[in-house]
This record gives C-alpha cells, sequence and structure tokens, in this order.
C-alpha cells in the first residue's frame, strides 16, 4: 500500500517537471512548482508512516512553511516583472542576454 | 475501504495535476491546483497524519492559493496570448529521462510493507513535543526564514512603487 | 433554518432598532417572511448574462456554501447525551485538531466569493471579490493568532475539551471561562469575527454606496440565495466559536451550575439544558451582529487595512507572550 503512495508521489513529481519544462507562462510554472512539492510532502508522510515515527510529518511540516515562503517571494517577483515587461512570458525576460 | 479510496483520490489528483499545467487559462489552471492541493489533505488524513492534513488546507488551500489566484486574476492574461504547450525536443528528452530514473528507482525496490496506524491517535502533542526538543533548531530557523521573506516580499514590492 | 430564522431577526431588529415597523405581514409578527422569502428565490428567474464565466459562475455558490456547513461539523452543542442506551455527544464530529479544522475549512470560503466575482467578469463584483479577499486573509491573521492564547490556557485543540476545562470557577463565583482567562483574546476575535463574515462595520465588499452590491451584484434567484445562506451560516458559525471559546460553551455559570444539579436530574435533561444555555450565548452574539450592523458607519478600506495589521496583529503577538508569562509564573 505505501509503495503506492511512492510511485503516486513520483508520477505527481514528473507531472511538475513537465509543467516547468513545458509551460511559458510564469505562473503556471510557479504552479508546477508547487505541484512538486506538494508531491515530495506526499512521499515524507508515506515515508514517515512506514517508519512508524513522526519524523516524516514534521519534515512535511517545514516544507510546507518553506513553501509559503517560496511562493510569496515569487509571487512577488512575477509581480514586479509583470509590472515593467507587460508579459508573463518566460521567452521574453532575456534581459541578461544583452 | 482505505485503498479504494485512495485510488479514486489518486485518479482525481493525477488528473488536477495534468489539468494545472494543460489548461490555457492561467485561473483554470490556478483552480485546479487547488483541487489538487485539497486532494493532498485527504491523502494525508488517510495516512492518519491529521494535523498536516489541516495544516495542508489552512496554508496551501486557504492561504498560497488564495495569493496565486489572486494574482492570477489582478493580473487578468488573457489566455490566447501564450502558446498553450511548447515541446522542444530537449524538454521532451529531460521529461523522459526523468520519469526513467524514476520508474527504474520503483522498480530497483522491493515491494515495501502494508499500511499501518500509528500508534498515537492524538498526534497534535506529539509533534509538537518534537517540534520544540529535537526539532527546535530546525522551527527556529523556519522561522527566520519567513520573517526574511516577509521582509523580502515588503521591499520588492515598495522599491517598484517610489 | 437558522438562516431563515436570522433573516426575520436581522429585519425586524433592524426597524426596531431604527423606530420602524419591519416586515409584519405575513404570519404572526411577521414570521412567515422568510418562508415567502425562500419561495420567491426558488420561484425567480435564474438570470444569465453573455459576458459572465459560465461554469465558474455556477461553482462559486456551491464553493462558498460547502465550507460554511462542513465548519458546523465541528461545534460542540452539549454534552454527551443518551440515546436508546448509545453515549452520544451533542457533536457531529468530535476532531482533536477541531479549533484550526474550523479555521481551515472557513478560510475555503474566500474562493466562492473570489470566483463568483471574477466569474461575473463585471468590475464592480471583481473589485467587490478582491477587497473581500484581501481583508479575509489579512483577518484570518488575527483571528489565529487571538486563538492561540486560548489554546495556551486550556492546553487543548479539542473544541469538547476545551469547553469542559472551561468548568468550575475562581472563588466561587468567577467563572473559568474564555473572557476571564482571555479578556484581550475574546475582543480581538470579536473584531475579526465580524471582519471575517463581511458584517458591518467591515463589509467593504459589498459596501453598497460604492460597489452596487459587491461581488454577488449579477447573482440572482437560488444562487444569490447561497451566497446569503452562507453568508448567515458564517456568522452562525462565528457565534458558536465565540460562545465555544469564550462563554465556556455549554457550561452554565458558576451559580446555575450547582442549583441545576443540586436537582439531581437525569442525563438526558441536563443535556437538553446544557444546551439551552449554549443556544442563549449564541443568540447574543448573533443579536449583537444585528446590533451592530445598524450602529456603526462602515470603515474606509485602508482604515480597515490599517486597523487589520497594525494594531490587532501586535496586540495579538503581545497577548501571545503575556499569556505565557503568564502561564509561567502564576500557574
Amino acid at each position: 500500500m505505501i509503495t503506492e503512495y511512492f510511485i503516486l508521489s513520483g508520477i505527481l513529481f514528473t507531472i511538475g517537471v513537465l509543467g516547468v519544462l513545458v509551460r511559458k507562462n510564469l505562473i503556471v510554472i510557479l504552479m508546477s512548482l508547487e505541484i512538486m512539492m506538494a508531491s515530495s510532502h506526499l512521499a515524507l508522510v508515506a515515508a514517515g508512516n512506514l517508519a512508524q515515527n513522526l519524523s516524516g510529518q514534521i519534515f512535511a511540516l517545514f516544507s510546507i512553511a518553506v513553501a509559503a515562503a517560496e511562493v510569496a517571494i515569487g509571487l512577488a517577483l512575477v509581480v514586479i516583472i509583470y509590472k515593467k515587461k507587460q508579459t508573463t512570458n518566460v521567452d521574453r525576460f532575456n534581459i541578461l542576454q544583452g | 475501504m482505505s485503498q479504494i479510496l485512495f485510488y479514486v483520490v489518486a485518479l482525481l489528483s493525477l488528473g488536477c495535476a495534468l489539468s494545472v499545467i494543460l489548461q490555457r487559462n492561467p485561473v483554470y489552471s490556478a483552480l485546479s491546483l487547488v483541487g489538487f492541493l485539497f486532494l493532498q489533505a485527504v491523502y494525508f488524513v488517510i495516512l492518519r497524519a491529521y494535523f498536516l492534513a489541516v495544516v495542508q488546507v489552512l496554508i496551501y488551500a486557504g492561504a498560497i492559493m488564495v495569493l496565486f489566484v489572486y494574482v492570477v486574476m489582478v493580473m487578468n492574461l488573457s489566455s490566447d496570448d501564450l502558446p498553450r504547450l511548447h515541446f522542444k525536443p530537449v524538454s521532451i528528452f529531460l521529461g523522459g529521462l526523468f520519469a526513467s530514473i524514476l520508474f527504474y528507482l520503483f522498480q530497483s525496490d522491493k515491494p515495501i510493507t502494508r499500511i499501518q496506524a500509528l500508534v498515537v491517535e492524538n498526534n497534535i502533542t506529539e509533534i509538537a513535543k518534537l517540534l520544540f526538543s529535537e526539532y527546535v533548531l530546525a522551527f527556529e530557523y523556519i522561522s527566520f526564514l519567513l520573517v526574511v521573506a516577509m521582509v523580502g516580499v515588503v521591499v520588492l514590492n515598495q522599491r517598484t512603487q517610489s | 433554518m437558522n438562516t431563515t430564522i436570522m433573516t426575520w431577526v436581522e429585519r425586524r431588529g433592524s426597524a426596531f432598532i431604527q423606530g420602524r415597523i419591519g416586515p409584519n405581514r405575513v404570519g404572526p409578527l411577521g414570521l412567515f417572511q422568510p418562508i415567502a422569502d425562500v419561495i420567491k428565490f426558488i420561484m425567480k428567474e435564474d438570470t444569465y448574462y453573455p459576458h459572465v464565466n459560465k461554469w465558474l459562475f455556477i461553482l462559486a455558490p456551491a464553493l462558498s456554501l460547502i465550507p460554511a456547513v462542513l465548519a458546523l461539523a465541528a461545534i460542540p452543542f452539549g454534552p454527551v447525551i443518551q440515546i436508546f442506551g448509545y453515549q452520544t455527544p451533542l457533536q457531529i464530529a468530535d476532531l482533536h485538531i477541531g479549533l484550526i479544522y474550523i479555521l481551515a475549512v472557513s478560510s475555503l470560503g474566500i474562493y466562492g466569493i473570489l470566483l463568483g466575482g471574477w466569474a461575473s467578469n463585471n468590475k464592480y463584483s471583481f473589485l467587490g471579490s478582491l477587497r473581500s479577499c484581501a481583508q479575509m486573509v489579512s483577518y484570518e491573521i488575527a483571528l489565529g493568532l487571538s486563538i492561540v492564547g486560548v489554546i495556551m490556557v486550556y492546553g487543548s485543540t479539542s473544541l469538547s475539551e476545551i469547553v469542559i476545562r472551561q468548568g468550575g470557577s475562581f472563588l466561587g463565583f468567577i467563572p473559568k471561562w474564555g473572557i476571564v482567562t482571555q479578556p484581550l483574546a475574546f475582543i480581538l476575535f470579536w473584531i475579526a469575527a465580524f471582519a471575517e463574515t463581511n458584517r458591518l462595520p467591515f463589509d467593504l465588499p459589498e459596501g453598497e454606496t460604492e460597489l452596487v452590491a459587491g461581488y454577488h451584484t449579477e447573482y440572482s434567484g437560488m444562487k444569490f440565495a447561497l451566497f446569503f445562506m452562507s453568508e448567515y451560516i458564517a456568522m452562525f458559525t462565528m457565534s458558536c466559536l465565540l460562545a465555544t471559546l469564550f462563554l465556556g460553551g455549554w457550561q452554565f455559570p458558576p451559580g446555575i451550575h450547582e442549583l441545576i444539579y443540586g436537582l439531581g436530574l437525569s442525563t438526558n435533561i441536563l443535556g437538553v439544558l446544557h444546551f439551552l444555555s449554549f443556544f442563549i450565548k449564541v443568540c447574543f452574539f448573533l443579536w449583537c451582529y444585528v446590533w451592530v450592523r445598524w450602529t456603526f458607519p462602515r470603515f474606509r478600506y485602508d482604515q480597515m487595512m490599517k486597523l487589520g495589521w497594525k494594531v490587532m496583529v501586535p496586540i495579538a503577538l503581545v497577548n501571545i507572550i503575556m499569556t505565557g508569562f503568564g502561564l509561567r509564573f502564576f500557574l
């Protein structure tokens, strides 16, 4: 039963990776990052259940806090970039290419 | 019972996750993500991590995703200005590589034992005890990180206004 | 049920405060007016406009009602009673994380409002929903932080557990209720509860003078009724929470407690009396909602945000620290 959880979290993580690779909208890319984060929480909790202690849940708890901070900063950056460029298409953000 | 529930929820959440990356309109993507994160809480309930399930709903679905939906709606991105997908060979190659690595890892492991209930039913006190004894340093780091993130966001958005 | 009675109370109450008569035609004292309202809501045509986003337009009212109803499940209405020999608590689900559960579920109510405003594709609706979203997220923080003090004092996140620990008294006549042990948290929670339910003086999302009717401008018929019901159910939940956390839930006040327990009644009759005690407290808070609505003017938006972030959150944090010191040195 636990094996299914790991497989599921692997599949979800792959979907997240695909989302980052395939989409061009910066916000959707951030969302794909969230999918990856969430799938890793699932694996952590499942592993904690397997080991019969609460460490997995506590790691997931910390990870959720990190995700919250990440989203706050990420969205602030997206909003700033959108104000400057009027788009969220990642292909337009080539300011470093000179 | 919980096994059937797991498979139903697994199908639903796979659908939600695919819908996040395949929808043209970012608003629909964000809503699918809300559904996905809510279903994640259902997994936590099946795994008897009740506190985590509630925290998941409170923080992810209640706060983080509201931010997402808010930003997407305020920007009012029309769905047409962005191409739906762009399959470059390199992205397909990387995705396939990643999937095959995961597949290999799962293949090489032995099947793992069945799910068992954690003995502690009221696990919020246990989590609190661990959090303030064994993991207290990590806890402090996390609170520091959150403060830094908060200050960072405020500073970032102030600079653009002036 | 509670919605129908509350609409009657609200209309009669507002009339009472403003020196009018209010709806009094349908039934005795106009008590059947809500039923007439419901019939009207059902019979009315459900209007659609070509510019609305149809799926989300239908989904939004349901999304705002479901969390409101879900949150009610964890409220303890009374102590354990016996029905046909079974021990049954007067509570739908006795969760050991009931308090956080209610916070989590009620935070989901934002989506209904946000989607309703966005799907209507109308600038007034959208502005209203954005305001409501920002307001609810900000005041949720004050709400959560004010609860922390209560959790610290009573040492539990289970609502039934908190109520049981509020029994007894100091010096024989001061009840061990949350309002005595956590007066600051009580005031903060009360203010934040008004903001969470989008009621006056925090009803900026639907300020009639600025935004027509806010996020439900485009709604009519049964879909509007769903929004309406979810607002009243949220009010009821918040009143229940206030009574549970700060007024001892179904506990009697100290003097009456000894009196009633001296009568030697059976468990079930005691249960009913306890339920009545809870119900009276809830009714008091519900009446306060109506009372405040017709007494205070609306805040300006920046004033409201300032109150939430610069006044309530710091006070809530100070309250937590003071509670910590109090528990350390006085108990």
